[in-house]
């Protein structure tokens, strides 16, 4: 299903956070935003989900607007995992993940057997099988960062929007879970800090100041000076020996030889 | 293999029969215990006699006793007991505070101003009417106390602490009101005293007061059993909540409505009870776990035998005289309060 943001905005306090966004994001693409901080990633991605209304222009899913579905056929259809989600709450892994299949399920009918299969599998998925029946409180960073794209994965949704996956996570994680949504059969969309794992997408967004400032392939986008202009750093491209493909290395600006350093 | 987990459809059943059981037995008990005490033998004559028209040959006065008095009264803290407790339970949820109950962010002392300026000013006069000034008490209380913590809060979400303040000083100020329409009020007998009003008294309480509280608490009760599942998808706040697919305003505006609705209701059915919102659900939680499906029913029918045994307490602890039942839930609730302020503070830490 197409996901489209047309001229998008959205103002609070009279302040424009996110402008003029357009943009069309393909069935199955797996698309990454980056951009420094406060430039306005995750406050898109809120918006592409639905649950920050657009104070201008709009966001379409397939070919209709997307204020004109109920939250339960949007929740059908796109799954959203924001930053920093927490709770007080004492439960489970399981109970987490189980959240999932909530668009899914009647007021009153009961958690069934292909339900159950569906939150196995999740967490199956994100490694996090052996913590099912451990409570909220006890977990690490990562494992409550696993558990929620586990509860996202349950959802079943299309479209599944990350907003930084790989926070918390330890380098093989990191890796798997990157490795896991790009093999899915859904369209994804996320934030990634790390500009060397953006590369391995289909496509990438840089954000700048509220706007997106560029979009196209990884080799397209991800210019030496327009690295240096929107995160402020000096770049270099270096070339892996044993693969032949190049990855990139960041400096201070100014401090462009830092390879001279012991 | 058939697995009989709760939530299934074997699972429950077996659980609303020994739920059902349970609060049959709790009515039993309420009705027999007393000044003067009366056989379960012939609590259930009484009962066969009356429901089942049958004729025990039975004491006419402990017949009136159990009738009249005592069933009528242990139907009215069941429904009471449980309508206070699931609305602590939904608050708590919403508001994501494990402090929050009607009475303590002043919902109920909001009802009894409603109530008592209804009285006062004469209309009507039914007990319909007070609920319904109870009822308009209880939403301008709870609007104004999360108006408060809003400002207090910045323009973020209400935190901890600033809706419990704004609770407290909300209950402060309904209370003193209350208290001052009372002193004011021409007619003294129009109202039944400031002590009904803040603390709560089931004396007086009859059959027709049974047809109020008890279709109102059943109602409310399948209101939000049938929002189980948002309540499960607030876990994470309001944005997961409506990432899950949950309408949010229409979820909020339903449950606090029936939060306040069954708090008003018992309010000017019973005055204001404290402290049974805020003991049940954790006592629930600690039973059963997280999810409002198994929650919200062992939260019911826990909060319905808690006051019928608080209301037990309050006419044996003191031979010869009857406690207002609310001094005997503020002697558990207060004590469960701290406990549940150090447990969860200590968490956090
Ligand atoms: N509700 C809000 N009210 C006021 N300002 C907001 C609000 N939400 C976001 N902002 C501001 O908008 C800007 C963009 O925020 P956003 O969270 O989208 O950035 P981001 O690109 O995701 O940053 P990060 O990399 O740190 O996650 C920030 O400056 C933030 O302070
Ligand atoms: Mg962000």
């Amino acid at each position: 299903m197409i996901l489209c943001a047309q001229a998008l905005g959205w103002t609070t306090n009279r302040t424009p956070i996110v402008s003029d966004i357009d943009l069309r994001i393909e069935t199955g693409e797996v698309f990454c935003l980056v951009g420094p901080n406060g430039s306005g990633k995750s406050t898109l991605l809120l918006l592409l989900a639905g649950l920050r209304r657009a104070t201008s222009g709009s966001v379409r899913l397939g070919d209709q607007d997307l204020g004109t579905f109920t939250r339960r056929e949007i929740a059908r259809r796109i799954a959203i995992v924001v930053q920093q989600l927490e709770t007080s709450d004492r439960l489970t892994v399981r109970e987490t993940v189980e959240l999932g299949r909530t668009p899914w399920l009647g007021p009153i009918s009961p958690f069934g057997d292909n339900d159950e299969r569906i939150v196995e599998e999740a967490l199956a998925k994100t490694d996090i099988a052996h913590l099912a029946d451990r409570r909220w409180q006890t977990l690490s960073g990562g494992e409550r960062q696993r558990a929620h794209i586990a509860r996202a994965l349950a959802q079943q949704a299309e479209i599944l929007i990350l907003d930084e996956p790989t926070n918390h996570l330890d380098i093989h994680h990191q890796l798997s879970i990157l490795e896991l949504v790009r093999t899915l059969p859904v369209t994804v969309i996320m934030a990634l800090h790390d500009l060397n794992q953006a590369m391995g997408c289909d496509r990438i967004g840089v954000m700048h100041q509220g706007r997106l400032e560029a979009v196209g392939t990884p080799s397209e986008v991800l210019a030496e000076d327009r690295i240096a202009d929107v995160f402020k750093v000096a770049v270099r491209p270096v070339v892996d020996p044993s693969k032949g493909d190049s990855f990139l290395r960041f400096d201070l600006p100014g401090r462009s030889q830092a390879g001279n350093r012991p | 293999m058939i697995s009989i987990r709760p939530g299934r459809w074997p699972g429950r059943f077996a659980g609303v029969t020994s739920k059902l059981t349970i609060l049959a037995v709790a009515l039993i008990v309420g009705a027999a215990i007393g000044e003067t005490r009366i056989p379960f033998q012939t609590v259930l004559e009484v009962l066969a006699n009356k429901v089942f028209g049958q004729s025990f040959p039975v004491d006419a006065i402990d017949q009136g006793i159990v009738w009249n008095y005592r069933l009528s009264r242990a139907f009215v803290a069941a429904s009471c007991g449980a309508g206070l407790a699931v609305s602590g339970l939904v608050l708590q949820t919403l508001l994501r505070n494990a402090l929050a109950d009607p009475y303590i962010l002043g919902i109920s002392a909001g009802a009894s101003t409603g109530a008592v300026a209804v009285t006062i000013a004469g209309v009507g006069g039914g007990l319909i009417s007070l609920s319904v000034g109870a009822f308009a008490g209880a939403l301008v209380a709870f609007a104004l106390v999360i108006c408060l913590a809003r400002m207090a809060g910045g323009f973020s979400a209400a935190s901890t602490g600033q809706v419990i303040l704004a609770g407290v000083a909300g209950a402060q100020l309904f209370s003193a009101l209350t208290s001052l329409m009372i002193a004011r009020s021409a007619n003294a007998e129009q109202a039944r005293g400031i002590i009904f009003w803040l603390l709560g008294n089931l004396s007086g309480v009859r059959w027709p007061d049974v047809w109020l509280a008890t279709p109102v608490a059943l109602l409310v009760f399948l209101v939000i059993l049938l929002y189980a599942r948002a309540l499960d998808a607030f876990t994470f706040g309001s944005d997961a909540a409506a990432s899950l697919g949950i309408e949010v305003r229409k979820a909020q505006a339903v449950l606090i409505g029936a939060a306040a609705l069954v708090t008003a209701v018992m309010v000017s059915i019973v005055g204001a009870i404290g402290f049974v919102g805020l003991v049940v659900p954790h006592a629930a939680r600690f039973m059963v776990g997280p999810q409002h499906m198994r929650l919200i029913p062992v939260t019911a029918v826990s909060g319905a035998v808690f006051l019928i045994a608080a209301d037990i307490a309050s006419r044996i602890v003191i031979p010869g005289q009857v406690l207002p039942i609310g001094v005997v839930t503020a002697l558990v609730g207060a004590p469960a309060f701290a406990i549940v302020l150090v447990v969860k503070s200590g968490g956090q830490r």
